[in-house]
């Protein structure tokens, strides 16, 4: 598909003639946290003004538009004729996201594997066939960023329907998909033609941010470190089961089903749920993880072994934030990198 | 628009409540809509479904019923938690929620043809009971079958009524066996662990495939005395139970290793069983 090319100066008018007729996600400034150090959050914006497209990596991913955090399955009502079900209507209007990190694009057809397998999850697809995704490569990616060692990039197009790459005062736009095609040629005004160029000058670009990811991890060795390595036992003494890297990773997609209200009425709820909790495998005659190491493990091996067994990748895009938010320090690519070596000194022996 | 949300449980009738034991129910059900008798639910035995009571929650549970039962399915359930609770309370009449059949049953077609052994314990009799109607209303399909099971009493055994159906036919051997101190007055059957009188059945090896439910504890010394009597790994058929929410691979609790028991399971063999992490 041929490449465009979009004038930063027409990003606002191009907005609002998207906000027209779809809803409209994008990097903005969360309100909750202005008064301290400006932090981008993914919204629905409502005016271009509210976009904040080089914001660098938003606090949170993306996985809530599609995986919601709290998310109404059903509402039950007991009438004198039974129990009545009725599904919440889904939004009809479609979505585009405007100016999604790279990282966070990839991170989608990592979890429409889990959604896709065996019985499809029918509200998550939905969301995914409703939303077409415009991503915007990272010019400053931040030191926790590690996009390159699972595959991805700065200019990564894993997930994305459009990749937009700044090149001074334009954009060169990367036509990825049918839905991106469908996208561009919605709006010929702002999408232009590209010279040939201008695509040379995104390679160069691409191969320039892609220097800029120092941060480096080998996952592969973690596809045969044991089950029973001692090491697992003394990783992450420090980590307090508080779940924050579960919940802001891309790709950690664990929930849980709850009843809200009474027998009368209420509605049963979809939560995201975390396996560093107590309660996530305790059932009324047995806990398989007690300890915290068990539930550590799980987690790592979860994305760097299982979920790879099942699906030839990473349940893991890089994307870092695990390792910026821990509050007690825990970084994943230290101890991917602990465990590597631990594996090879052995292997040495 | 989208189809019926893959989480939606269908509204099913309990037409039917039976107490097995002081903590153990039966629950006879069918979609409110298809209540004449009609219903015909296609599963194996082996597999599961969430059961919900509305505004209490969903949990797993075997199918009990024989895939060969039309009208209904039954499920027992035995009463330990806030949703088994809300279940014991419901009365005949009430509605409920079912989402199923789930995940890989007992492996039917590899048990034609071949002697089989079904060795329970306590609820754990319940899928059993569903594969055993299903062996039995295909008697001819098979070679010998054996149903050795066992309670902590005599109180505890569960289906009372098709025990003694059971021990009544000819075409099968049904030993039963309550644990030491758990026999009354009345009792004709064993005293003794379940694996201990498995151990005395000595069932034929050859040509044979066992399957066993139960406690935890009671399969691990059940394999131990099978492996003793000479069976492979291949030969043991059993079923995992793990704290599940979607039931179809997705909510990420139930994972042993890379398999999921409710998408891969919950039914495995020993063989699959011994390489799998140990942590179940």
């Amino acid at each position: 598909m041929a490449n465009k090319m979009l004038r930063l100066a027409d990003v606002p008018a191009l907005v609002e003639a998207m906000l027209a007729e779809a809803i409209v996600v994008g990097p903005s400034l969360s309100e909750q946290l202005s008064d301290e150090a400006p932090a981008a959050l993914y919204n629905e914006i409502h005016a271009p003004h509210d976009l904040w497209l080089d914001s660098g990596r938003p606090a949170k991913s993306l996985k809530e538009f599609f995986f919601p955090p709290r998310e109404v399955l059903f509402t039950y009502r007991l009438s004198e004729t039974g129990v009545e079900v009725t599904e919440p209507e889904l939004e009809t209007r479609p979505r585009i996201v405007f100016g999604a990190r790279p990282c966070d694009a990839a991170a989608l057809p990592v979890m429409d594997q889990v959604f896709g397998w065996g019985e499809q999850d029918n509200t998550y697809f939905y969301r995914r066939e409703h939303t077409t995704i415009v991503t915007v490569a990272c010019d400053a990616p931040e030191n926790t960023c590690f996009c390159t060692s699972l595959g991805g990039s700065p200019t990564g197009t894993a997930g994305a329907d459009v990749l937009l790459t700044r090149l001074g005062d334009v954009y060169h736009v990367s036509v990825l998909s049918d839905k991106g095609a469908q996208l561009v040629a919605a709006y010929p005004d702002y999408f232009r033609e590209a010279s040939p160029a201008l695509d040379l000058a995104q390679e160069d670009t691409a191969r320039a941010l892609e220097e800029q990811i120092v941060r480096k991890i080998d996952p592969a060795p973690i596809r045969d470190i044991a089950f029973d390595d001692p090491l697992w036992q003394e990783l992450t003494q420090q980590c307090v089961d508080c779940g924050v890297c579960t919940f802001l990773c891309p790709t950690c997609h664990c929930f849980d089903i709850q009843d809200e209200g009474n027998e009368a009425e209420g509605q049963r709820v979809r939560l995201w749920d975390s396996c560093a909790f107590r309660d996530f495998t305790r059932m009324t005659v047995a806990q398989p993880r007690p300890e915290h190491y068990r539930r550590y493990r799980q987690r790592i091996m979860h994305k760097f072994q299982y979920y790879p067994t099942n699906f030839d990748a990473a349940l893991c895009v890089g994307c870092g934030r695990c390792v910026a938010s821990c509050p007690a320090g825990v970084d994943i690519t230290e101890i991917i990198s602990r465990l590597g070596a631990s594996l090879a000194a052995r292997e040495g022996e | 628009m989208h189809d019926h949300g893959t989480l939606t449980p269908t509204v099913m009738t309990v037409q039917r409540i039976v107490e097995e034991t002081p903590d153990v129910k039966t629950f006879r059900l069918a979609p409110v809509d298809v209540a004449d008798g009609s219903w015909r639910h296609a599963f194996d035995s082996g597999q599961f479904g969430l059961f919900s009571v509305f505004g209490q929650g969903e949990a797993p549970f075997g199918l009990a019923s024989s895939p060969t039962q039309v009208g209904y399915i039954e499920c027992s359930i035995k009463r330990q938690g806030k949703v088994t609770d809300a279940f014991h309370a419901l009365a005949e009449g009430d509605q409920v929620g079912y989402r199923g059949p789930y995940g890989r049953g007992f492996p039917y077609d590899e048990l034609v043809r071949k002697n089989v052994v079904f060795v329970g314990g306590g609820i754990g009799l319940a899928p059993l009971r569903s594969l055993i109607w299903n062996c039995l209303d295909n008697r001819a399909d098979f070679g010998d079958l054996i149903v050795v099971y066992g309670a902590r009493s005599t109180g505890d055994l569960v289906y009372k009524r098709e025990l003694d159906q059971w021990l009544a036919r000819s075409d099968m051997q049904t030993v039963l066996t309550v644990d030491p101190g758990g026999q009354d007055e009345a009792w004709r059957g064993n005293v003794g662990f379940v694996p201990a009188v498995l151990e005395e059945v000595a069932p034929t090896v050859e040509n044979t495939l066992v399957v066993t439910c139960g406690p935890p504890i009671m399969i691990k010394f059940v394999v131990q005395s099978l492996l003793k009597l000479g069976f492979a790994p291949e030969q043991i058929i059993t079923s995992l139970e793990m704290k599940m929410k979607c039931g179809i691979g997705k909510c990420g609790r139930c994972n042993i290793g890379h398999l999921y028991v409710c998408k891969d399971g919950p039914v495995f063999s020993y063989a699959e069983l011994k390489d799998l992490p140990d942590e179940y």
